[in-house]
């Protein structure tokens, strides 16, 4: 199903979802193609997608706005939020993503570090939701430790062989 | 305990007493616990007023699931094109 790729991905007991992936390019230029509006259009979303709009601001408060297109036309705008912009190092943002039939508004901090590793760079994505739909939210809220442990198990499964 | 009231209603419905079993804890306080699970829409009793058997009811863990697969897909291709891409602007010497 999914392609194979480089990156690895887990789900934390705390519901984060972290991705490591080496990239063949030193830090401060990694921090440009994050930081950089036209950069960021290059390569933001899923094989396939463009992105016609895309802006960010990469100071603390900063807006994000990016119109995502899929190859079949269909358009997603993802909204959101600079929280700490720490050249060359720590980018942190809230950002909402809306899913295809628009009936589930996803909105997620991410947080990404970049790691000096010479030539290339060590690119860590942390993801967490923050809110998603009112009885979503509602679900997470009563499940406290439980609901966190058995997704963390559940996608565990899910994500085996997935990831390598 | 939460936890552990779900792995076993995976494997089929259960009453309350014998959910509570395992557990050192009297039946009303495990009840609690059904209860928080029963709020959060994950687990969902029966009707029969003698018995009333718990079972999972799996559709809000699939649906969050479903965000996680989503968010975690999106991420994995985008670091791939975010690497390729980056791999073009070494070989053509911009920065």
């Amino acid at each position: 199903m999914a392609p194979l790729s480089n990156t690895d991905s887990e789900v934390t007991g705390s519901n984060e979802l972290v991705l490591t992936r080496m990239v063949q390019l030193e830090r401060r230029l990694v921090w440009r193609l994050w930081t950089e509006s036209r950069h960021l259009a290059a390569w933001w979303g899923p094989h396939g997608f463009t992105n016609p709009e895309c802006s960010i601001d990469p100071t603390p408060g900063g807006e994000m706005r990016i119109l995502m297109r899929s190859a079949e036309g269909a358009e997603f705008l993802n909204v959101g939020t600079v929280k700490v912009a720490d050249e060359p190092q720590l980018l942190v943002f809230s950002i909402a993503l809306v899913n295809p039939n628009d009936s589930v508004r996803l909105e997620n901090l991410t947080t990404v570090e970049l790691g000096d590793c010479g030539l290339a760079t060590e690119v860590t994505v942390r993801v967490r939701v923050l809110r998603t739909t009112p009885e979503a939210s509602e679900n997470l809220a009563g499940m406290g430790d439980g609901w966190s442990e058995s997704l963390d198990r559940l996608a565990g499964l899910a994500t085996d062989g997935a990831s390598r | 305990v939460r936890r552990e009231i779900l792995d076993r209603l995976m494997g089929g419905s259960r009453s309350v007493t014998e959910l509570a079993e395992p557990f050192a804890m009297s039946v009303p306080a495990v009840s609690m616990h059904i209860k928080t699970l029963e709020k959060a829409g994950l687990v969902a009793r029966g009707r029969d007023a003698q018995w009333r058997p718990c079972r999972l009811d799996a559709a809000p863990m699939r649906e969050a699931l479903d965000w996680l697969e989503r968010y975690r897909r999106f991420w994995v291709e985008s670091l791939d094109r975010l690497d390729a891409y980056a791999q073009t602007l070494d070989i053509d010497g911009e920065n």
